[in-house]
């Protein structure tokens, strides 16, 4: 990985370095995965949209302004993207079918913990209704906690991505994390 | 106002060290005041703590070659449009040429031999309502063109009729 910031990345994109481009995709693959799989809770959907997203990348690239950071803009178009997934899954009422599926992936997540020791299956247990949770947060909810503590972006950053201010932003982690604990609780 | 809303809603501007000295001091009282407050903080911190450190999906092998696919789809149809404008417009194609000429030629003989008036802007800004020898004068153009003689002096009958008309309810 070279040193330059993904905004200079971008830039010598935009300028017809096909190697910047393929660093950005490097950078961004895993964290664009776990940020849009946290919407859709379906691994294959979500590295389509992954991949649909650096299309977007590679063909619009020159509508990235260096007004914002990048992470900010490429975040924002795989959230878009993945909304619009979800309004049409919704739409074709297959939505349930794609968490069934889900579910039986999450099998074979289990196979490979039995071999850890006891703690490691318990977190992974814990690990397991989180993962179940988190698709059940209301959106508002849901974006922020990805956002925040998986993803570790910083407040300005969330408050760029979701379009709300910082202290909105900073209220509904806290009550994002508490529903969480709640959800949790019931299972 | 009731502590425990104070309380869940100060967690995380205390855990981000947010809090003045005043509001912190106040949230450890009441921390300390009850061991549920104890148990909420500790469940937050445990939460952060697994959502940190829930295991990451990573992208499959096949990835970069998939979006290598897809970004060649997106950008062939376009590569397409641009080689096609650009055949058309510079490439040389004498079959095409010849053609595109022969027709240009055979339609300016047409028009020229039968005295086609196409390219003339004075068909369309007769004024009828002129004189008698301003008419005269346009259907003597027209009558070079091959129009009926008796048709026009009928027509002509016809305004001159329409103005004495016209004329006559003017003086009643």
């Amino acid at each position: 990985m070279s040193e330059y910031t993904d905004e200079q990345l971008i830039l010598n994109f935009q300028k017809g370095d096909i190697k910047s481009f393929n660093e950005i995709v490097e950078r961004f693959k895993d964290r664009l995965l776990n940020f849009v799989n946290g919407y859709m809770n379906d691994y294959e959907v979500s590295e389509n949209l992954v991949q649909d997203t650096f299309v977007k990348v590679y063909t619009h690239g020159n509508s990235y302004k260096e007004i914002s950071k990048f992470s900010t803009w490429i975040y924002t178009i795989a959230g878009n993207l993945a909304k619009t997934e979800l309004r049409k899954l919704k739409r074709r009422k297959t939505y349930s079918f794609s968490q069934l599926s889900n579910e039986d992936r999450e099998f074979t997540i289990d196979r490979h913990s039995h071999s850890e020791s006891r703690n490691d299956s318990e977190r992974a247990y814990k690990y397991q209704q989180i993962k179940k949770a988190i698709p059940q947060l209301s959106e508002d909810f849901r974006n922020i906690i990805i956002l925040r503590d998986i993803q570790e972006l910083s407040y300005d950053e969330i408050s760029n991505i979701t379009g709300l201010a910082i202290g909105t932003v900073k209220s509904r982690i806290n009550r994002a994390r508490l529903k969480l604990i709640e959800m949790i609780d019931e299972k | 106002m009731d502590s425990k809303i104070n309380f869940e809603e100060s967690i995380a501007a205390y855990l981000d060290g947010e809090l003045s000295i005043e509001d912190r001091k106040n949230f450890e009282k009441i921390l300390n005041s009850d061991k549920k407050y104890k148990t909420k903080l500790n469940q937050v911190v445990s939460l952060i703590d697994d959502l940190k450190q829930m295991p990451k999906l990573s992208t499959s092998s096949h990835f970069s070659s998939q979006l290598q696919a897809k970004i060649d789809l997106n950008s062939k149809p376009q590569k397409k449009i641009l080689d096609r404008i650009k055949s058309v417009f510079f490439e040389s194609k004498p079959t095409l040429n010849f053609s595109a000429s022969f027709a240009a030629i055979a339609i300016f003989t047409f028009l020229y031999l039968n005295d086609l008036d196409v390219f003339s802007s004075k068909l369309g800004s007769v004024d009828f309502t002129k004189s008698k020898n301003q008419n005269s004068e346009y259907f003597d153009i027209e009558l070079a063109g091959g129009f009926d003689e008796d048709v026009v002096e009928d027509e002509l009958e016809f305004i001159n009729t329409e103005k004495d008309t016209v004329d006559e309810n003017n003086n009643d």
